[in-house]
């Protein structure tokens, strides 16, 4: 009884994994999977491989998997024989390519957060130079000299009763200055 | 210098002139106006380098300055410039 128990319930895990794997390998039909699975599973049934754990009846399915793929390749032999490994790869692809999406998505999603916070803190550096630019008054000073349309250099004379004059005292008193030299011999 | 008396006179209060003396002392050249009536200058010596600065190497030089302080005319001794023009555009301005 117990031996019927074990042998049924090992025959549908076997075969649930068939199934399994057979959905997984999406390109491949399940239709030859299917036929040759159940003539593997008896001959798995036997009373010593009834002994065998789940674990192991899967990892004994996984041939008969790679077997159905392979038989892919020959229903595709007018296309080129690189195409089974993409088709086994196909499967592990999405789970793995998924993540990588995801992240970057969730990257591109802050970086126009962080390019924007990037374009508001240059404004005001760009701002200051027009600032500087406007503030510096443009004030034509003339050329020190001795030459008509030059200022004078810096000089000091004295009045006959001591008072020094000098050159910011003429230019203070706001008046045009005539300066003669003279001598009375 | 009796040119240049009759200007000074004209345009007392709008320019101000100064007699700098060139070898002498200022209270020598307070005199010599006051002996000449020419009351409306102003008699100075020069303090330091200020000759050698403006480059004044001989007596009679003239140089005239508008209200910023720029030169707007200069003249040395003989040297031609129409120092009558100059000092009534330096009255006008």
């Amino acid at each position: 009884m117990m031996d019927r128990v074990r042998r049924t319930l090992a025959f549908a895990i076997g075969a649930g994994m068939v199934v399994i794997l057979s959905a997984c390998a999406s390109e491949a039909p399940p239709a030859p999977a299917a036929p040759g699975q159940p003539a593997a599973a008896p001959a798995t049934a036997d009373p010593q491989a009834t002994q065998a754990s789940a674990a192991e009846m899967a990892t004994a399915t996984r041939p008969a998997a790679t077997a159905a793929a392979a038989t892919e390749a020959p229903t595709a032999a007018s296309q080129p024989a690189s195409q089974a490994p993409t088709a086994t790869t196909e499967t592990s692809k999405p789970t793995v390519t998924a993540a990588p999406a995801d992240t970057t998505a969730a990257t591109a999603t802050s970086a126009p957060t962080l390019a924007a916070a990037a374009t508001d803190t240059p404004l005001p550096p760009a701002e200051t130079p027009t600032a500087l630019a406007t503030e510096a008054p443009s004030v034509p000073a003339a050329p020190v000299g001795t030459n008509v349309g030059e200022i004078p250099p810096a000089f000091t004379m004295e009045g006959s009763d001591g008072t020094v004059i000098a050159l910011t005292d003429l230019t203070l008193a706001g008046r045009p200055a005539f300066m003669m030299y003279f001598a009375t011999w | 210098m009796r040119t240049l008396a009759p200007l000074v006179s004209e345009q007392a209060g709008q320019v101000d002139f100064y007699l700098v003396s060139f070898s002498e002392s200022a209270s020598r050249l307070e005199g010599y106006i006051e002996d000449n009536g020419y009351s409306d200058m102003i008699a100075t010596q020069p303090v330091g380098s200020m000759l050698a600065d403006l480059r004044i190497t001989s007596q009679s030089s003239m140089i005239a300055m508008d209200a910023n302080g720029v030169i707007t005319f200069r003249k040395g001794y003989g040297g031609g410039g129409d120092f009558v023009g100059a000092l009534r555009e330096l009255a006008g301005s």
